[in-house]
């Protein structure tokens, strides 16, 4: 595995988080830098005892030094207490505006292409990568506190045995400076860790989602070996990441013990020569404590760092190329580009492709007007949903143009949206939400709207069985309803919008024959002032359109009326 | 709220999951001995080095203990990787195995549960819950384990140099024990509320990631991300609240640790100026002093950590505790094809109101083995509950369906839809490569058997335009069309070779030129097979022996195919001619 690289480099994203936490930051900041030299003071003062104890000028217990001590105590926790408010203070800032950002950005891709892996991978890479990134902020902060109490300390230590102190750093800087060796390791364990973590949440999320056909094709021996696999992988990248991590931080920590016996070599030459004082030892190890605590942290600080590239590498990922710096900057969602009332939406030689040709679309032409139906029909894979998705923008067009009343389309996702076009899709998706929300989408129209939707997608007969009617829960992906009754929930959904346009793919697959027939029957009623485009199967549709595009291989095959191609025996019926 | 986790709770899952592994645990165990040990030891070293330092000149004995400690200090740092190591591989191992039961579990309850989750929140309680579990299990445990152990040996120590600091020493550590222990519940509420936002949140992205076309083609973009910011919301109100009272197990153990160092001084201070002890045995304590807060600090972090976990532990043991509503038969089903038997079933959803219509009433009728039926009816007329209640993914209410003499419910559940094949019209594909959507990870199955059920589907030239084969990775999403997707759904099936067959709508979504191609595989696929086939097109019906017409959850036609068909008084007649909507409807 190699290192990737990132647009966005740590230390601009450490910036970035900073600048976000704000006041916050900057209060934790200042709170754990005067926690911890308040934290100095006790070794000072017990310095102070011993050494008077030894030097018998102590007659008595220092009742006033440890009032003070007291005092400090009960200050230090005080601003304890303010840590844990500014703590997640601090991290929530940047935490919720890297996720709306993240969602935002997602949600301007190309709707089909804009998934880089399954949801549920995408689901914990906005989980894990960006609930661990601004721990990193805090975690500087301990840092920079740490380093002052480090610089104050030694400063004392030199004070009192120069040459000890100087030697007892030498290991220090060595390992500190040795550590920069293990950075690409850090950075692959960790990749390996969450790549591995990514696809375990992936597959629980799908299997499921597909729970059913899990249970009903009885293969769950077999997902569950699959997925005790994958638990495995992670196991052992995680092991592996641990191992290593817990290797650097104790020669971090080793280095401070190294440390104290150098001292201890070193004080007892002063001790022959009559200069040994037990406060001073006491000092040396009390402060060699915090700079041992120091180390361990830098340790697993430069670790982070490594471990913050992983994060936004796989952030700029899914972000499709966008820094993850930018992540920061918080812009609303992009306005929908209103259109005026439409007269005709013309598609010129439009191409759209897959990642393989064979599964594009190529020079399709065709015309659109209120109250006009154009039929698209063809065999399986012959490219009926790709072109309804090209025109969308939810592919990404190659070449062609689409015009709407003679100005051209340039931002299919913003202008070919509700209310100027609404699109139902071939597996269309409910939400678990009620009935209502699910065709509603938060649009507040009128009841009478509603049930005119609802009428017109003949789906008030169900409603009305309904234990609680709209107020109904339709279960995760609308699993409490029949595959008949999400599509007419969709159909209504769609009804609901009242766009100049309806793209709708293959929506009745699963109804009825009387159902059907009912549905395009309404259907027929009220689409006089709209345009369509529809991709079928259905004989009664197409006897309805104006005109049928009869697609194979992504080219236009035939065309013309329906008893037309029936003549010529370009359908199949 | 919070329910309060019995102390039985925590004993089971360790047992559960540790003793599989004793023998790590005891290794781990001895590494714990062996770190603490040598804890107490460099203390000891440094008080002795500075006694002898004021005392002596034997400058050899200073430099001796210069080096021991040393020694010790570097063995101890070994012995500790080496524990984290072990008590990390146990933890994993242990909570993989949790995920693992936990995933077997839920897998096998009855869709009554499932329906009323989504797969985001199955991420959370499946991963999310063991994963605040994880350190109850790798560190948790051993950590208090040995943290008590530390300090038993610490009063030991310093009672064999002096009671009166032993005393001290003790006392302590039991008020202090003490008030550790009665805060251990102050944030579980909170990080259970925090899972549950946690859960609503990410449960929420899933489903709408998963529904993109949808929420861009119904330009729902932005009333998506207002409902993302308000579950965010709820989560950060969770998360404050949370670290505030969880900062409750921390904070305080600093502020002990100050009252100790406080006490040592002064009592030290007090009997060395009465002789009792020398100024060495003042530094050995007050190291002891700071060694002993770390495992304080370590009980009351764990504690802070054990009640994340215990928020995990309800949960956990809030899923292990429903019971599918359907009981395991025991009898393996006969390798033949059977008659089916609906004998006068009436069946209703279990979360629906009993004064409500029952989905099925009195539903009677037997398809002879190796027969075709053709399952007709409105849509919501009850014909996908039929073949659910096939399936036994609930069971009926009253009556009883039957395989030749036997009752369903005899056959066990994995024997029953090993032999009962499905193909539904949404197909399910999986982010996994070719070969796992076809064999649903089962890897007995050989490639040649995948290829031959491909070429029989027509989908050989689709396959040869997957750029690498069988190891293709299919998005779930998208490179397939649904057409296509109802073909491999049929290869499923194809290669599973199930007695008893269901096609619900299987070609719906394929174009009538593919479906001819259909047809003729599923010859080979039904044939000698019992079959019930749901369609709309009655093409496809043609080739079933016998019809039955749902209506409103009840039988209302049923005979031979073609004694139906010339009948032409026979609702199938009708619709065969079709036309008769507005009739039907009446």
């Amino acid at each position: 595995m190699t290192i990737q690289p990132t647009i966005t480099t740590p230390n601009q994203m450490l910036w970035q988080m900073l600048r976000k936490g704000g006041w916050w930051y900057v209060i934790n900041l200042a709170t754990i830098v005067f926690v911890l030299l308040i934290e100095l003071l006790p070794g000072f003062i017990n310095r102070a005892v011993l050494n008077d104890l030894q030097g018998n000028s102590l007659t008595s217990i220092p009742w006033l030094l440890l009032g003070a001590l007291v005092g400090i105590t009960a200050m230090r926790m005080m601003l304890f207490v303010l840590l844990t408010y500014t703590n997640p203070k601090t991290r929530i800032a940047s935490e919720n505006a890297m996720r709306r950002s993240l969602l935002g950005r997602i949600f301007q891709q190309p709707a089909v292409a804009a998934l880089k892996g399954s949801p549920g991978e995408i689901v914990s890479r906005f989980r894990d990568d960006i609930g661990e990134l601004p721990h990193t902020v805090l975690h500087l902060n301990d840092i920079i506190a740490l380093s002052l109490f480090a610089v104050v300390a030694f400063y004392t230590m030199y004070q009192i045995a120069p040459s000890a102190t100087l030697v007892i750093m030498l290991p220090l800087v060595f390992i500190v400076a040795a550590a920069r060796f293990t950075y690409d390791r850090i950075y692959v364990y960790r990749q390996e860790r969450r790549r591995a973590t990514g696809r375990v949440v992936g597959f629980i999320a799908e299997t499921f989602g597909a729970i059913q056909a899990v249970q009903v094709a009885g293969t769950e021996r077999h997902v569950l070996r699959h997925f005790a696999e994958l638990n495995k992988v992670r196991e052992v990248a995680t092991l592996r990441e641990v191992l290593f991590d817990g290797l650097l931080s104790s020669l971090f920590r080793n280095a401070v013990d190294i440390g104290i016996a150098v001292m201890m070599l070193m004080l007892h030459q002063q001790a022959i020569g009559g200069e040994f004082r037990a406060g001073d030892v006491a000092f040396f190890v009390y402060s060699l404590g915090a700079i041992s605590e120091l180390l361990g942290e830098l340790g697993v600080f430069i670790g982070r760092q490594q471990q913050l590239r992983v994060s936004v590498q796989r952030l700029e990922t899914i972000g499709h190329g966008l820094p993850a710096a930018k992540l920061f900057d918080e812009k609303p969602f992009p306005a929908f580009k209103e259109l005026p009332p439409l007269q005709t939406l013309a598609i010129r030689d439009l191409s759209v492709h897959w990642k393989n040709d064979q599964y594009g679309v190529r020079n399709i032409s065709l015309d659109l007007a209120p109250g006009r139906l154009v039929v698209v029909t063809g065999v399986v894979g012959a490219g009926k949903t790709t072109l309804l998705r090209g025109i969308l923008g939810m592919l990404p067009r190659v070449t062609g143009d689409i015009s709407w009343n003679n100005s051209r389309i340039d931002d299919p996702d913003l202008q070919l949206v509700p209310p100027a076009v609404a699109y139902t899709s071939q597996v269309p998706r409910l939400f678990s939400d009620t009935v209502e929300d699910n065709i509603t989408q938060g649009r507040q129209l009128s009841n009478v709207e509603l049930d005119a939707a609802i009428h017109g997608a003949v789906f008030e007969y169900d409603v009305a069985q309904f234990e609680h009617g709209v107020a109904t829960l339709v279960g995760s992906r609308g699993v409490r309803l029949s595959g008949g009754q999400i599509q007419r929930a969709a159909f209504a959904r769609m009804l609901y919008e009242r766009p100049q346009v309806w793209l709708i793919d293959d929506v009745s697959s699963a109804l009825d024959i009387v159902t059907e027939q009912l549905l395009w029957q309404r259907f027929g009623e009220i689409r006089s002032q709209v345009a369509c485009l529809i991709v079928t199967h259905r004989p009664q549709v197409m006897a309805m359109a104006d005109e049928i595009i009869v697609l194979k291989d992504g080219q236009v095959q035939a065309r013309g009326s329906y008893a037309d191609l029936i003549a010529r025996g370009q359908l199949t019926h | 709220m919070t329910q309060r986790v019995a102390f039985q709770q925590y004993r089971d899952l360790l047992y559960t999951y540790f003793w599989p592994q004793r023998r790590q645990v005891a290794v781990l165990v001895v590494l714990i001995l062996l770190d603490n040990g040598l804890q107490l030891l460099g203390p000891n070293l440094l008080g002795q080095f500075v006694d002898s330092a004021i005392n002596s000149d034997d400058s050899s004995l200073l430099q001796r203990l210069g080096v021991y400690y040393l020694v010790v200090m570097i063995c101890r740092q070994v012995a500790r990787l080496f524990a984290t190591y072990m008590g990390e591989t146990i933890g994993w191992r242990a909570s993989n195995a949790l995920r693992f039961d936990l995933a077997q579990h839920t897998m096998a309850l009855d869709m009554s549960y499932h329906k009323q989750q989504n797969p985001g929140i199955m991420i959370e309680r499946i991963d999310g819950d063991v994963t605040s579990l994880n350190r109850f299990f790798s560190q948790m445990v051993l950590q208090i384990g040995g943290s008590v152990l530390l300090l038993v040996s610490t009063v030991g120590v310093l009672f064999a140099q002096n009671w009166q600091l032993g005393v001290m020493m003790l006392a302590f550590i039991v008020v202090a024990a003490t008030i550790l222990y009665l805060l251990r519940n102050v944030a579980v509420p909170y990080w259970e509320g925090g899972r549950e936002a946690s859960a609503q949140l990410f449960g929420f992205l899933e489903e709408r990631l998963a529904g993109m076309e949808d929420i861009r083609g119904l330009g729902s973009r932005g009333h998506t991300m207002a409902r993302f910011d308000q579950l965010m919301k709820r989560k950060n109100h969770f998360d404050v609240l949370g670290r505030v009272y969880g900062g409750v197990t921390w904070i305080v153990p600093v502020g002990l640790a100050a009252v100790l160092s406080i006490l040592i001084l002064g009592i030290g201070t007090h009997l060395y100026l009465t002789n009792q002890i020398g100024i060495g045995l003042i530094v050995m304590t007050l190291l002891y002093g700071e060694m002993v807060v770390w495992p304080i600090r370590t009980i009351a972090q764990e504690i802070d950590q054990l009640q994340q976990a215990t928020a995990g532990i309800v949960r956990v043991a809030e899923i292990m505790a429903i019971k599918s509503r359907l009981v395991d038969g025991t009898h393996q089903m006969p390798a033949q094809a059977p008659s089916v038997v609906f004998d006068n079933i009436t069946f209703a959803y279990p979360d629906e109101e009993a004064d409500k219509h029952p989905v099925l009433r009195n539903v009677s009728f037997t398809i002879p083995p190796q027969k075709v039926v053709g399952l007709l009816g409105r849509t919501g007329s009850g014909k996908s509950t039929l073949i659910r209640l096939l399936f036994r993914l609930y069971d009926v209410n009253a009556g009883e369906i039957r395989f030749d003499q036997h009752p369903i419910r005899e056959f066990t559940l994995a024997s029953l839809r090993q032999h009962v094949g499905l193909v539904t019209q949404d197909v399910q594909l999986f982010y996994a490569t070719v070969r796992d959507n076809l064999t649903f990870f089962n890897k007995d199955i050989s490639d040649d058997r995948l290829y031959d059920a491909l070429r029989t589907l027509g989908l050989q030239r689709w396959l040869e335009q997957q750029p690498e084969g069988l190891d293709t990775l299919l998005m779930a999403n998208g490179a397939v069309s649904a057409g296509e997707a109802q073909l491999i759904a049929l290869a499923r099936v194809y290669l599973k070779q199930p007695h008893v067959v269901i096609l619900d709508e299987a070609s719906a979504r394929i174009d009538p030129e593919t479906e001819k191609l259909v047809e003729r595989a599923l010859d080979t696929v039904l044939a000698g097979k019992t079959a019930i086939i749901i369609a709309h097109r009655l093409q496809t019906v043609r080739r079933c022996d016998y019809i039955a017409i749902l209506g409103d959850g009840q039988l209302v036609e049923y005979g031979a195919e073609a004694a139906l068909r010339s009948d032409e008084h026979s609702r199938y007649a009708t619709l065969l001619r079709t036309g008769s909507v507005e009739e039907e409807l009446a």
